[in-house]
């Protein structure tokens, strides 16, 4: 076996990343002398305020930004290295990507910066476009896509060269029930081919299912790490658990709530899930087909 | 070499509107100049290129700052995160900017030779040599000197007269051997002598005499033209399109270079002024190996009906020095970009 082949997908440690706000102002310290480490295939969250430092993980990891101070290892190498931007796939916040090229164009560009082959990279393409919902906008210019869109379109450009590891930064900001269901099939399959994914977002309820693991950053600081259930065991009394029924009337509603009462605890709120969304815009589409 | 990256640079640095523009500007230039007569076809050739040259160059080399400037600052969340390297990067950009400037001197090729006219046999420049301190003859000695030549060259002068009196005869001499060729002329305007070379080897006697007349004559060219025959003086606009791409070459490197660091429009400017600064200085050397330097002599030498020399090995040199500079800067701007400090975390 390559010994490689037994390194850790990431392994951070003290890494520490200030940035100046101006000339003559102080130092801000966005990462303080971060430890973290994900074995390969793991699916870790990371959740935080905004400004806790979880983008700049992310950029850090991503070969965009330098640390200070501190490893920082993707698959035992440099993230900067040929090697390690190679298997690397990264879904910044915003996108960065030239407006004025069509969303298949931008696609192919980066499928021959990776070396893949052209025949290879169109199908993918293809079928990344269609599975993100926007194979009819293939031949529009991105410069014309809306936020959604173009958080689509980010992520399906960084699963193009089915990258061992992914690196997204709030993937579902600004997403549609739709786009949602649509990111989180690709993501599972992701995750079934064995990549690795370090997903940030400041919504617990986006990474919960998904992730092994999450990880609470809090001014560029670990706070708190583990699966859903023991972030939430740590709040003790205060902590809030989401349940998700199917077929429950109103009835079956406050019969829950006399339970939660007499068990000491509190329902919160009763809300549809947003899959109902995504249920709707399916049939309607169904019906809209001839 | 990515193609497609090539592209999206060709895209960047010439975009339909400014290929357009261009294109309808040499039109114009070249319609209202073209001639049949062999040196008003020479001026035809000179004034095409020179437009055209000067458009792409204040276009052009600020545009490619600008390509280089986006992907260094806007767009590095897309361009860093790529496993080709920064130097193949750069390689990649500057020769998606030459294909833009290769398109132009495609251009500017076309519309010159269709409106100089005149396509005969021509003389091109294969040589410079010195001329003499002493530059002025008053008719009390002439003036002798020495140049290296080959046999079938023809040796070309810049006179011109000082109007004490109207006019000046001069005879000029080349000797070699035991054989000897000579010129007369009338001088009473800036002009230029021309002499075939003796057959023979060794170093060519010159003698510069002025024989009768009041006025001065002046040796108004700071060098010696060595010239030998050219079949057409249609490949006056190939010399001109080399030295027009080194050039290019130089100053679309350096403002590739210069952008990471300075921003797109100082980058722009900064790569226009310092080949300018050195030509204006009028410094020989800078002039003969400063690419753009070499450019506006051969759009010069052009313009006179002859055929430009192709470019020196010095200014070859010199364009591969800037590029090299500017890709040095372009691979550490981007490497810097990772360090920068940045708004928010």
């Amino acid at each position: 076996m390559d010994p490689s082949e037994s390194l850790p997908a990431i392994d951070v440690r003290g890494l520490v990343r200030s940035y100046r706000r101006g000339f003559f102002a102080r130092a801000h310290v966005a990462l303080h002398g971060l430890d973290l480490t994900l074995a390969r295939g793991e699916c870790v969250g990371l959740i935080g305020p905004n400004g806790s430092g979880k983008s700049t993980l992310l950029r850090v990891l991503a070969a965009l930004d330098e640390p200070d101070s501190g490893q920082v290892r993707v698959f035992g190498a440099d993230p900067d290295a040929r090697a390690a931007r190679r298997v690397t796939g990264f879904c910044p916040e915003d996108s960065p990507y030239p407006t004025e090229l069509r969303a298949r164009d931008v696609l192919a560009l980066l499928g021959s910066l990776r070396s893949m082959e052209r025949a290879a990279c169109e199908r993918r393409a293809a079928e990344l476009l269609e599975r993100v919902g926007l194979a009819h906008v293939a031949r529009e210019r991105l410069g014309g896509f809306s936020r959604g869109m173009l958080r689509r379109f980010c992520i399906a450009a960084s699963l193009l060269h089915e990258p061992k590891l992914l690196l997204l930064d709030e993937p579902t900001a600004g997403l549609d029930a739709q786009g949602f269901a649509a990111i989180e099939s690709l993501l599972d399959e992701a995750r079934a081919r064995g990549t690795t994914l370090l997903v940030s977002s400041h919504l617990l309820s986006d990474l919960h299912q998904r992730c092994e693991r999450l990880v609470a950053l809090v001014d560029g600081r670990i706070v708190a790490q583990g699966d859903a259930h023991t972030l939430a065991a740590s709040l003790g009394s205060a902590a809030r658990l989401e349940l998700c029924f199917e077929g429950l009337d109103a009835d079956s509603i406050a019969e829950l709530r006399r339970v939660a009462q007499a068990r000491g605890a509190r329902l919160v709120g009763v809300q549809p899930a947003q899959s109902n969304l995504v249920e709707l815009y399916r049939r309607g589409a169904a019906a809209r087909r001839p | 070499m990515n193609l497609r990256l090539a592209a999206l640079a060709v895209r960047r640095v010439a975009p339909w509107w400014v290929a357009l523009a261009l294109a309808l500007v040499g039109v114009l230039a070249a319609s209202s100049a073209a001639s049949s007569l062999p040196a008003a076809s020479a001026l035809a050739r000179q004034g095409v290129w020179s437009v055209l040259a000067l458009l792409a160059t204040l276009t052009f080399v600020p545009r490619a700052a600008g390509l280089a400037a986006r992907f260094s600052s806007l767009e590095f969340g897309w361009v860093g995160a790529q496993p080709l390297s920064r130097a193949r990067w750069f390689a990649t950009c500057l020769a998606g900017s030459l294909a833009a400037a290769l398109a132009v001197c495609a251009l500017a090729a076309t519309l010159a030779e269709s409106a100089a006219r005149f396509d005969g046999a021509s003389l091109r420049e294969v040589g410079l040599a010195a001329v003499p301190e002493r530059g002025v003859l008053d008719g009390r000695e002439s003036v002798r000197w020495s140049v290296d030549a080959e046999a079938g060259e023809t040796l070309r002068v810049e006179l011109s007269c000082v109007n004490i009196e109207p006019t000046a005869e001069v005879e000029w001499r080349a000797r070699r051997g035991g054989e000897q060729r000579r010129v007369r002329a009338t001088i009473s305007r800036p002009q230029a002598l021309e002499l075939a070379i003796p057959a023979g080897v060794g170093p060519v006697e010159l003698e510069l005499e002025r024989t009768s007349g009041g006025a001065l004559v002046v040796l108004s060219g700071e060098r010696l033209q060595r010239l030998a025959p050219c079949g057409s003086s249609r490949s006056a606009s190939l010399a001109l399109a080399c030295h027009a791409l080194l050039a290019w070459s130089a100053l679309m490197a350096l403002a590739l270079g210069l952008a990471p660091w300075i921003g797109t429009r100082l980058a722009g400017a900064l790569a226009l002024v310092v080949p300018l600064a050195a030509w204006l200085a009028g410094d020989e050397f800078a002039v003969d190996v400063s690419p753009t330097g070499a450019l506006v002599r051969a759009l010069e030498v052009a313009g006179r009906g002859l055929v430009p020399a192709l470019p020196s090995l010095a200014e070859v040199a010199c364009a591969a020095a800037c590029s090299a500079v500017g890709g040095v800067l372009f691979v550490r701007g981007l490497g810097r970009e990772r360090g920068r400090e940045r708004e928010g975390a």
